[in-house]
C-alpha cells in the first residue's frame, strides 16, 4: 500500500507536450494533496524522525531506505529528478524537511511534504503550480453521463468519485450523474457487484461508463430462466456464470469444450482431438434413462439446436460431424449462465430439465465506438498415443514374407504383429535347417548372417528381371504412428465495431476460425456475421434484435471402429510399416492405391487424402423482441426468435478402396428449424420501503421441424466424380420430417421482504403434440426461499461479509419425440414388385403420460472479510419418475424394446464453489477458484418386474451398459475373471482364466469432479492455471483389446501386462515353448497353486482374455486443462498509437494428464466415436485428443 | 390508459389462440415417415425372406456349417474353436419373423385366407424347430405376448423341446389339413410363388424331419407319425422329385436378391476367402470317388489340387487351399436349399431301417437318397458310386452309419440341419467326436448347442434360469448335455 503514489502517474493519460503534461499533473496532484492536507488532522510529517548514514548512495537508494523505515513515499519524475546522483547523507532523528534539505542542497529541486506524501519537483514548476492551484480551483468542468451494465441498462446509485478526494456523487434512477471536476481528473464509479473502474477525465464533458459484473460479487444481476435478470442473492437456487473473456481467452472453439472445469457439477466431456469433433455436457447426473441429459442451449432467449450429427455407411464408416452448439461463435458470447437443474430451470419447462446453458451476447456498448480486432493461433498436439511394441512386425508365427497383400506370400494377408523380430541380426545356427530363421532360406530369400534379416516387403523393390520383390532388411519404424500426425493449427479472427449513445446501442461483428486438424487434410472453417441492435422508438418503446450468421465447411475424420478411422488402423497396423514410405506412394498412376496389405486395409493418407467426409453448414440464429414500459413497473415483452439451419454431410469413398472397390457417393441434408414465439408481462413494484413484489406471466409457442433428405450411389461410373447422377445403380433415397410443438403458459411471483428475504412461486403448464390426446396438458409448479441473514443480524461486512441460506423445491414435467404413439412398419427392398414390410421393433405404449422431474436444493452461500473469501455449497436431491423410455425387454416377446412410462431416477449431490483472494494489493491479486461435486445416482424402480434396463453395449460387446434397480445408471455389466480367495484371477487347468457370470464390472459416470483455478494479476499481466480432476468411472479400451490380439501394444494395464520382451523363466514372452519361452497368465489354479502353464501367445491370443474385465480401466484423470498468460498494454503506450487497449496472451488447453490410476495407452477423456450417450465408457482406436497451445492478440479502438 | 387496454386485450387474445389451437396435435403427431398399418401379404414376403435368410444360410457368428466339419476358416479361427458366447448370440428372431408372421396369421385369419393361414404356419413351425434344436428350452407357449391386450407377457417362461416338438406335430397338421392345393395365393409368396401344393409337400416332408428328429426319444409317435403320413399320399402329399423339392430360386440380376450365397468374384474368392473346404470334407469325398467332389469344392489356386483345411488350423493360406464349389455354391442363383428331396429319402431309409412301414425297403430308399442328391447337381454315375466299399449298402459298414455318412455329405452346406443330424444320429463318427484343432475347451469334446443370448440374463433373467435348471448337463453353455432329442 505504500508505493501507491508512484503508480499513480501511469494512470494520467499522456498529453503529447511533456511540459504541459507535467505541469497538469503536477498541478493535479497538489489540488488532491491539498484537499488531504486540509481534511488531515494529524500531521505525519511533523511527528516522524528519519535518521540515516549512508555513503556513496545514490539519491533514488536514499528515497527508498527513508520509504522503507517511515511510511512517507515520494511524488516526482524521474526524468526531471536525478536520482542517480550519488551523495552521502547522514541525520539522525530528523524531520523529513531537513533530510531532504541536505539531500538536494545545491539541486534546483525543491520539496514540499504534505503528510505523507512528498513531492519532489524542479523549482520553477513546482512554484507556478502552486500558483496555478488557485486557479484551477474556479477552472473546474462539469462532467456528466450515463452508467449502465453490460446490457445496455441504467444503473442507480452508483458511486462516483473524483480520485483522490473525497468529492463525489452518485447515479440517479437513470443511472445519470452530473458532477464538476478539474479537467485533469480521474473519476471512480464503483458498484457492489461491479468491477471498480477509473476513467480520466480529459477535458470531456460526457463521460458514459457500462460497469462490468465482477465475478464474485453479490448483488451481481445475472441471467435467469427466460432472460429475466434477477439479483443474485435473491435466488434460491445455485447458478454459475462464466464470462466471455473466460471462454475466449483459450480460443477454445466448442464452447461446450471451455466449460470443462469451469463450473461446479458440470462435467463435459470433449470426444476427442479431431477438428469438429464433438462433445458432451451433463449437468448434475443423468436424470434420463433414454440417453440424451444434454442441457438446453439458450442463446439471448432463443433456444438452439444441440444435436449431434454423423455421417455413417453402416457399422464400418462413421464420421463425427460434432455437435452443433459447437457453431456458437466464442468471439460474441458475453457471458455464460449455467442453470443447473429443475430449479433454475423450472421456467424452461421439461427442456430445461437437464439444465440449461444460457448465451448472452455481446452487444454494442452506449458509451460510443469503438472497433476491436483479435486474432489467436493455437497449435495442437495429440496429448497422448498408446505405446507400440517395435520388436515383432508382421506375420504370423514368427513368419512373414509379402508377395500381394492378400495372402498370397507367407501370412502377407494378416494384418497382425505376431510375425518375425525386427532388426534382428541372423546368426549362423538361424538359417541351418531347424533354425530359426530357416523358413526364411527354405522359402527362397537367402539370409547373410551378422546382417539384419531380409525379407520381401509390400515396398521392397522389384526385379525388372524376375519380377519378384527383392528382399530389404526387416527393420522398425518406432515413429509411423507418431509421425502420421501432423502440428493442427487454428487461427482465429475477429473484428467488431460497435456504438451507442442515449439513441441505443450497436455491434457488428465478423469472425472468421480457419483450423486444420493434427490428422491430414482435416480442417473446418467458420464464418460468423453476428448483429445485435438495441433501440428506444420511444421513451416506453425499445427493440432488441440480434442475429448471427453461421457458416462452417470443412473435412472431417472418420472416428469409432471404422475402416475409415485412420486410428483404428494404428491399432491393427502392423508395426514394420514405413507410413512415411506410404505418404509418398499412395496410388499407383492409374489411381489404385498402395497400401501394405490389400486385404484389410487401405493405405492411411490415401484415406485421408481420397476418402472425404466434407461437410457444410448454413445457419442462422436470430431473435427480435419488443418491449413495451407500461409504466415504471409494469412491461411486456414480444419475441420471436429461430435457429434455422441447413446443413449437408457427404462421404466420398474413392474407386479401388477395399471396401467400396467402386467408389460410393451419399449425401445427406439436414434441415433443422425452432421458431419460438413468446410474450412476457412482467412487473416489479415496490410496494412499500420493506416488501418487493415482481412478477411475470408469460406464453410460448415452439415449433420444432426437421427435414433429413439422404441418398447413396454404392458404384460409381467415372471414378473420384461424386454426384448422384454418376451412378451405376437406381441412388438409394430415405427421407424423414419430423414435427412437434408445444404450448405453454407459465408465471411467477417474488416477494422481497426488507432485502433479505425472498420467496418465488412459479407454474407452467404445457400442451405438447407428442403425448396422446387426452395427456397433453401437464402442469408443474416450483416455489424457492431465501434468506440474507447477514442483513438481518446486522454483522459486520469486514469479517461477516455475507451470508444466504437457500432453498428451492421444484418440478418439471416432460414430453416425448414426435410419433412414438404408434406401431410402425418398417419397409424393406420390396421382392420385384412385392413390397415387405416388417412390424417395429419397439412397441408402442398402452397409456402414456408426461414424465415428472421433482426436485430439491438447499444452499449455503457464505462471505468473509469482504469478500476475500466465500463459499457456496449446494446439496440437491432430484427424482424423475414416469420416465417416457424405450425398454429392452427379451425379443422372445416379440418386441426388443418397449415404450413405457416407468421407473424412477435418483440424483442427489453436492456442490462446492469456493473462492478466495489471498493475496490482493492494488497492483497484485492472486485469486482461488475451487468446484467440486459429486453427483450419485440410483436407479430406484424400473418398470414392473424389470430389473435391468440396457442402455448400449460398448464397443466390442463385451460390456453392456445398464441401469439396473438398485444400481446407478450406467453401471457396466460383463463377464470378469474369477479370483481366488488370495486375490489372484484363477485359471484353469489349461492356464486360461476362468470366466465368471455377467457382473457389475464399473459405471462410465465419475464420482467426483473437482478443478481450481488460480489467477494472478500484476498491473496489466493475467496468469492462471486451471487443474481439473475427474475421479471414477470406467472406460472399456477395445484399443487394449485389439491392441493385445494384434500384438501392436507393448504394454496392456491390468492382467493382461507386458506383451513383449522376456517371460520369467527367461524365454521370449512371444516365443514358443519349445525354446522356453511363452506367456503366462498371473493368476493361480483353483487350489491356490500358482499358475505354471505357459502358453504360446500367437496361438492363445484370440480367446485369452476376452472377458468384459479384463480391458475395463479406471477412467480417472487429473489434467492441467488451461495456462494463460496475457497482458494488456499500459494505456499511456497504447494511447500513443491511437488505440485504447491491446492484449496479447499465450495459452495452453489440455496441456497435460498429470494423473491416472493406470498407465493407460489414451487419454482417458476421449470417447469411442462420438459425443453420444452410446459413446460414452468405451474408447476404439480414438483419435487422440489434442494438446493446443496457442498465442492471441486483441487491439482496441 | 386506452393504448393500454388494447394491448392488454392483444394479450389476451394470444393466449386464448395459444389455449385453442392445439386441436392439431393429433395430426402433427401422425408419422410421415412410415406405416402404420400394411397388408399380411406384405408381412408374409418380408417374413419369408427374413426366414430364408436365418435359418438355411451360411451365418459366419453361428459356425454351424462349418462345426460341421463343411467349410473351415483359414485365418480368424476362434469361431471354429468354438470361442462363441451368449455375447455373440439373440433371440432376434422372434422380435423379426416370428412376430411378423404372428401379425400376419391374425390378419389372414381374419380375412379367411386359409392358404396363406397354412404358408405362415409352416414358416413359423420351420422356424421353431431350428431354434429349438440349436438352443434347446425355449420360449414358445408365452412368447410374443408383450402385447397382448388380455395377457401382455414380456417376460415368456421357457417350454420344453419336447413340449414343442409336440405342438409343432399339431402345427404342421393343421397347416396341411387347411391347404388347397389347387389353389395359388399368389407372388406375395416368394418362395413357391403361390403354389399351395408345393407348400403342402414341403409341410409333410418337414413333419417327416420333425418325426425323424424325435424318433430317439419319442419312437412310438416318431413311427406313428411317419408311418401315417406314407400310409396316406393323397392326405400327406410329400416331397417325391428333385423338382419339388423346397427350394428357393432367387432373382439373379437384382443385386438385393440375387443369391445370398454369391461369392463376388472381383474378390478372388480362391485368394481371398477366408472359408474354405474342411479337410475331412476333401477326404470323405476322395476316400468314395465322389463325383460331387467338384460341384462341392473348387480346386486349390496354387496347386490346381482338392486341399482342405482341418478345422480350427491356422497357417494355412487360401490359395493352397479349396474353396467351396462355387457353379452350386456360390453363383449369383445358386438356390437355397430348404429341404431337398435327398433329406426325405434318408429320413425313410432310417424309418425302414427302424422297421417301420414306410412302403419301401432301407436299401430302397438309402439308393434312391443318393440318386436323388446326384439328381441336384445333374451327375450321372449313381451305381459305380454304390458299390464303392464305403457306400455300398451291404459293404460291411453299419447301414445307420451308412446313411448317416450318406445324409451328411447330401445336406452339404445346410448347417442347421447337417448338425442336428450330427448331434442325433451320432454319424459320422469323426465329425460327432473330434474336436477341431486348438479348441478353446480341450477336453470338453464338441459343441452341442448355441450358448443363450447373454441379454437374457438381463432381460429374462428368472426364465432363463429356470430353463438352465430344467435341462441339468450343459457346461460352459454349450457342452456336456445336448437338447433333449439328442441323446446319443
Amino acid at each position: 500500500m505504500k508505493k501507491k503514489s508512484k503508480t499513480l502517474w501511469a494512470l494520467y493519460k499522456p498529453i503529447p507536450s511533456l511540459k504541459i503534461f507535467m505541469i497538469m499533473r503536477i498541478m493535479v496532484f497538489l489540488l488532491i494533496l491539498g484537499v488531504i492536507h486540509v481534511m488531515g488532522k494529524d500531521s505525519y510529517s511533523q511527528n516522524t524522525k528519519v535518521s540515516l548514514n549512508m555513503n556513496d548512495v545514490t539519491v533514488g537508494q536514499v528515497l527508498n531506505t527513508i520509504e522503507s523505515q517511515s511510511e512517507f513515499y515520494f511524488i516526482y519524475n524521474p526524468k526531471l529528478v536525478d536520482v542517480n546522483r550519488k551523495v552521502n547523507i547522514h541525520a539522525r532523528n530528523e524531520k523529513i524537511e531537513k533530510v531532504l534539505d541536505q539531500l538536494f542542497n545545491g539541486t534546483n529541486i525543491e520539496h514540499m511534504v504534505l503528510d505523507r506524501q512528498v513531492v519532489l519537483s524542479p523549482k520553477v514548476l513546482l512554484a507556478s503550480s502552486r500558483k496555478a492551484e488557485k486557479r484551477l480551483q474556479q477552472q473546474q468542468i462539469t462532467v456528466t453521463g450515463t452508467v449502465t451494465d453490460e446490457k445496455g441498462d441504467p444503473l442507480p446509485g452508483v458511486n462516483i468519485i473524483v480520485k483522490g478526494t473525497v468529492q463525489g456523487t452518485i447515479t440517479d434512477a437513470d443511472g445519470k450523474y452530473t458532477l464538476s471536476v478539474a479537467p485533469g481528473a480521474t473519476l471512480v464509479f464503483s458498484y457492489v457487484g461491479y468491477k471498480t473502474q477509473e476513467i480520466p477525465v480529459d477535458n470531456q464533458t460526457t463521460v458514459n461508463v457500462t460497469m462490468a459484473e465482477s465475478t464474485v460479487g453479490i448483488n451481481e444481476v445475472v441471467v435467469t430462466a427466460l432472460g429475466i435478470t434477477r439479483e443474485r442473492k435473491a435466488l434460491g437456487y445455485a447458478v454459475q456464470d462464466i464470462s466471455g473473456d473466460d471462454i475466449e481467452k483459450t480460443a477454445e472453439t466448442n464452447v461446450i469444450n471451455a466449460l470443462a472445469g469451469k463450473s461446479a457439477g458440470v462435467f463435459v466431456n470433449s470426444s476427442n482431438g479431431n477438428v469438429g469433433a464433438s462433445s458432451r455436457i451433463i449437468i448434475r447426473g443423468n436424470n434420463s434413462l433414454r440417453g440424451g441429459n444434454q442441457p438446453l442451449f439458450v442463446v439471448d432467449g432463443v433456444p438452439i439446436d444441440n444435436s449431434l450429427v454423423s455421417s455413417s455407411r453402416g457399422g464400418y464408416d462413421y464420421t463425427d460431424m460434432g455437435n452443433r452448439a459447437a457453431d456458437i461463435n466464442p468471439a460474441d458470447i458475453a457471458e455464460m449462465t449455467i442453470l443447473k437443474g429443475a430449479n433454475a430451470a423450472a421456467l424452461y419447462g421439461a427442456r430445461g430439465a437437464n439444465g440449461v446453458v444460457l448465451i448472452t451476447t455481446k452487444t454494442g456498448s452506449r458509451s460510443g465506438f469503438s472497433v476491436e480486432l483479435g486474432n489467436s493461433t493455437t497449435f495442437s498436439n495429440p496429448l497422448r498415443l498408446p505405446d507400440f511394441q517395435n520388436q515383432y512386425g508382421q506375420g504370423g508365427g514368427g513368419q512373414y514374407w509379402y508377395y500381394d497383400g492378400l495372402n498370397g506370400g507367407k501370412y502377407d494377408g494378416v494384418d497382425e504383429s505376431f510375425g518375425p523380430e525386427l532388426d534382428y541380426v541372423v546368426k549362423a545356427e538361424d538359417i541351418q535347417p531347424g533354425g530359426k530363421l530357416y523358413w526364411a532360406v527354405e522359402a527362397g530369400f537367402p539370409q547373410t548372417v551378422g546382417e539384419i534379416l531380409k525379407l520381401p516387403q509390400f515396398n521392397s523393390p522389384i526385379d525388372p528381371v524376375t519380377g519378384e520383390r527383392i528382399p530389404t532388411p526387416w527393420i522398425s519404424h518406432p515413429d509411423n504412428v507418431k509421425n502420421f500426425y501432423e502440428t493442427g493449427i487454428k487461427r482465429i479472427t475477429s473484428a467488431s465495431l460497435s456504438n451507442g449513445g442515449d439513441w441505443g446501442a450497436v455491434r457488428l461483428s465478423l469472425t472468421n476460425s480457419d483450423e486444420k486438424g493434427m490428422l491430414p487434410n482435416t480442417n473446418l472453417i467458420k464464418n460468423t456475421v453476428s448483429f445485435s441492435g438495441q433501440t428506444n422508438l420511444t421513451e416506453k418503446l425499445s427493440f432488441d434484435i440480434r442475429g448471427s450468421y453461421i457458416n462452417l465447411h470443412g473435412n472431417m475424420s472418420g472416428s469409432g471402429y471404422t475402416f475409415n478411422n485412420v486410428n483404428m488402423q494404428t491399432i491393427w497396423g502392423a508395426r514394420q510399416v514405413d507410413w512415411a514410405w506410404l505418404k509418398d506412394h499412395i496410388e499407383t498412376e492409374d489411381g489404385r492405391p498402395i497400401s501394405w496389405i490389400n486385404r484389410w486395409h487401405n493405405n492411411p493418407y490415401w484415406i485421408q487424402y481420397k476418402n472425404l467426409n466434407p461437410m457444410k453448414e448454413n445457419r442462422v440464429i436470430g431473435k427480435a423482441s419488443v418491449n413495451y414500459q407500461f409504466t415504471d413497473w409494469l412491461s411486456l415483452m414480444g419475441r420471436i426468435g429461430t435457429d434455422a439451419s441447413n446443413q449437408q454431410v457427404e462421404l466420398k469413398r474413392a474407386y479401388y478402396g477395399i471396401n467400396d472397390k467402386e467408389g460410393r457417393y451419399q449425401v445427406t441434408n439436414y434441415t433443422r428449424q425452432e421458431i419460438n414465439a413468446d410474450f412476457l408481462l412482467s412487473a416489479n413494484k415496490k410496494i412499500n420501503s420493506d416488501l418487493t413484489l415482481r412478477g411475470n406471466f408469460g406464453g410460448n409457442i415452439m415449433n420444432k421441424q426437421y427435414r433429413e433428405q439422404g441418398s447413396y450411389v454404392s458404384k460409381l461410373v467415372v471414378p473420384n466424380n461424386y454426384s448422384l447422377a454418376n451412378a451405376k445403380e437406381t441412388p438409394t433415397t430415405k427421407y424423414y420430417k419430423s414435427e412437434k410443438e408445444i404450448q405453454s403458459l407459465y408465471g411467477d411471483l417474488s416477494v422481497g421482504f426488507k432485502d433479505q428475504l425472498f420467496l418465488d412461486l412459479t407454474g407452467r403448464n404445457d400442451w405438447s403434440s407428442t403425448l396422446p390426446v387426452d395427456a397433453n396438458s401437464y402442469f408443474y409448479p416450483s416455489a424457492t426461499f431465501s434468506w440474507i441473514f447477514t442483513e438481518t443480524f446486522g454483522l459486520d461486512p469486514s469479517i461477516f461479509s455475507f451470508g444466504k441460506i437457500r432453498y428451492g423445491w421444484a418440478q418439471v414435467g416432460n414430453d416425448t419425440d414426435p410419433y412414438r404413439l404408434d406401431l410402425i412398419y418398417s419397409a424393406g427392398n420390396p421382392y420385384g414388385t412385392n413390397p415387405r414390410y416388417s412390424i417395429g421393433n419397439t412397441m408402442p405404449p398402452l397409456k402414456l403420460k408426461n414424465e415428472l422431474i421433482t426436485s430439491n436444493e438447499i444452499g449455503l452461500d457464505l462471505r468473509f472479510f469482504n469478500n476475500r473469501f466465500g463459499i457456496d455449497v449446494t446439496v440437491y436431491k432430484s427424482k424423475a419418475e414416469n420416465q417416457i423410455l424405450s425398454a429392452a425387454i427379451s425379443p422372445t416377446s416379440g418386441y426388443n424394446s418397449q415404450l413405457i412410462n416407468a421407473g424412477r431416477i435418483d440424483n442427489q449431490g453436492v456442490e462446492i464453489m469456493l473462492h478466495t483472494t489471498p493475496v490482493q494489493t492494488n497492483d497484485f491479486s492472486w485469486d482461488v477458484m475451487v468446484n467440486w461435486s459429486k453427483n450419485k445416482n440410483k436407479v430406484v424402480a424400473l418398470s414392473g418386474d424389470i430389473e435391468s434396463l440396457e442402455l448400449y453395449k460398448t464397443e466390442g460387446n463385451r460390456i453392456t451398459v445398464v441401469a439396473p434397480v438398485g444400481g446407478s445408471y450406467g453401471d457396466m455389466m460383463g463377464t470378469g475373471f474369477v479370483y481366488h480367495e488370495n486375490g489372484k484371477i484363477i485359471v484353469g487347468k489349461d492356464g486360461k482364466p476362468l470366466y465368471s457370470e455377467v457382473r457389475k464390472l464399473g459405471n462410465i459416470m465419475p464420482d467426483w469432479l473437482g478443478s481450481i483455478n488460480n489467477s494472478f494479476s500484476y498491473k496489466g499481466l493475467h496468469f492462471s492455471f486451471l487443474i481439473d480432476a475427474k475421479v471414477g468411472g470406467d472406460l472399456y479400451s477395445r484399443t487394449d483389446q485389439d491392441g493385445f490380439v494384434t500384438g501392436t501394444l507393448k504394454e496392456i494395464p491390468g492382467i493382461v501386462g507386458t506383451t513383449v520382451g522376456l517371460n520369467d523363466r527367461g524365454g521370449e514372452i512371444r516365443g514358443k515353448l519349445e525354446d522356453g519361452g511363452g506367456y503366462l497368465v498371473d493368476g493361480v489354479f483353483e487350489d491356490g497353486t500358482p499358475n505354471n502353464v505357459y502358453l504360446y501367445l500367437n496361438d492363445a491370443r484370440w480367446g485369452l482374455f476376452r472377458h468384459g474385465e479384463a480391458n475395463l480401466y479406471d477412467a480417472t484423470y487429473v489434467k492441467l486443462r488451461e495456462v494463460s498468460l496475457s497482458y494488456s498494454l499500459p494505456s499511456n503506450v497504447v494511447s500513443k498509437i491511437n488505440l485504447s487497449g491491446i492484449n496479447i496472451g499465450v495459452f495452453a488447453r489440455n496441456v497435460a494428464i498429470l494423473y491416472t490410476p493406470e498407465i493407460i495407452s489414451f487419454d482417458p477423456e476421449v470417447s469411442n466415436r462420438n459425443a453420444s450417450q452410446t459413446s460414452q465408457g468405451s474408447t476404439y482406436g480414438s483419435p487422440p485428443s489434442a494438446r493446443n497451445i496457442g498465442f492471441r492478440v486483441r487491439f482496441t479502438y | 390508459m386506452k393504448k393500454n387496454i388494447l394491448k392488454l386485450f392483444l394479450t389476451i387474445t394470444i393466449v386464448m389462440a395459444m389455449v385453442a389451437c392445439t386441436s392439431d396435435f393429433e395430426e402433427m403427431n401422425t408419422n410421415p415417415n412410415q406405416l402404420t398399418s400394411v397388408p399380411y401379404t406384405s408381412l408374409m414376403t418380408g417374413a419369408e425372406l427374413s426366414v430364408l435368410g436365418t435359418y438355411a444360410f451360411l451365418n459366419n457368428e453361428l459356425a454351424k456349417f462349418r462345426w460341421v466339419r463343411y467349410n473351415s476358416r483359414d485365418v480368424y479361427v476362434h469361431q471354429d474353436r468354438y470361442q462363441i458366447t451368449g455375447e455373440a448370440t439373440n433371440f432376434n428372431y422372434y422380435s423379426g419373423h416370428l412376430k411378423d408372421l404372428k401379425q400376419a396369421m391374425e390378419q389372414a385369419s381374419e380375412a379367411g385366407d386359409d392358404n396363406s393361414l397354412a404358408v405362415l404356419k409352416i414358416l413359423t413351425a420351420y422356424a421353431y424347430q431350428n431354434i429349438t434344436d440349436w438352443f434347446g428350452d425355449i420360449p414358445y407357449s408365452e412368447a410374443l405376448m408383450a402385447d397382448d391386450p388380455n395377457n401382455p407377457i414380456i417376460f415368456p417362461k421357457y417350454d420344453s423341446q419336447e413340449s414343442i416338438y409336440t405342438d409343432l406335430i399339431a402345427q404342421l397338421k393343421a397347416a396341411n389339413a387347411l391347404i388347397d392345393p389347387d389353389a395359388n395365393i399368389g407372388e406375395a409368396d416368394v418362395i413357391f410363388n403361390g403354389d399351395m401344393m408345393m407348400w403342402k409337400r414341403f409341410c409333410n416332408s418337414l413333419l417327416l424331419r420333425v418325426y425323424m428328429r424325435i424318433s430317439n426319444v419319442s419312437p412310438s409317435v416318431a413311427r406313428a407319425g411317419i408311418e401315417e403320413i406314407m400310409a396316406n399320399p393323397s392326405t400327406y402329399p410329400i416331397i417325391t422329385s428333385v423338382d419339388n423339392a423346397a427350394f428357393k430360386h432367387w432373382l439373379p440380376d437384382d443385386p438385393i436378391y440375387r443369391s445370398p450365397w454369391w461369392i463376388n468374384p472381383a474378390n478372388n474368392p480362391k485368394s481371398l476367402s477366408e472359408v474354405v473346404c474342411s479337410a475331412f470334407l476333401i477326404k470323405f469325398l476322395k476316400d468314395r470317388n465322389d463325383p460331387r467332389l467338384p460341384v462341392y469344392a473348387e480346386p486349390a489356386l496354387n496347386s490346381g489340387e482338392y486341399v482342405g483345411n482341418p478345422l480350427g488350423h491356422l497357417g494355412s493360406n487360401t490359395p493352397d487351399l479349396s474353396i467351396r464349389g462355387i457353379a452350386e455354391f456360390g453363383s449369383k442363383d445358386s438356390p437355397t436349399r430348404i429341404m431337398r428331396y435327398a433329406e426325405v429319402m434318408f429320413i425313410l431309409a432310417e424309418a425302414a431301417l427302424n422297421g417301420w412301414n414306410v412302403g419301401m425297403t432301407a436299401q430302397d430308399a438309402y439308393e434312391a437318397a443318393i440318386k436323388a442328391s446326384f439328381d441336384e447337381y445333374g451327375l450321372t454315375g449313381v451305381q459305380s458310386y454304390l458299390n464303392e466299399p464305403l457306400v455300398d449298402w451291404n459293404g460291411g459298414t453299419p447301414q445307420r452309419e451308412l446313411i448317416g455318412d450318406q445324409k451328411w455329405i447330401a445336406l452339404y452346406l445346410d448347417g442347421s440341419q447337417a448338425w442336428a443330424e450330427v448331434r442325433r444320429t451320432g454319424y459320422p463318427v469323426y465329425v460327432d467326436v473330434t474336436e477341431p484343432e486348438g479348441t478353446f475347451y480341450p477336453g470338453m469334446g464338441t459343441i452341442k448347442r448355441i450358448p443363450y443370448p447373454y441379454s437374457e440374463e438381463i432381460n429374462n433373467p428368472e426364465n432363463l434360469a429356470a430353463a438352465k435348471a430344467n435341462q441339468p448337463g450343459i457346461i460352459s453353455e454349450k457342452f456336456g448335455a445336448g437338447v433333449w432329442w439328442d441323446v446319443n
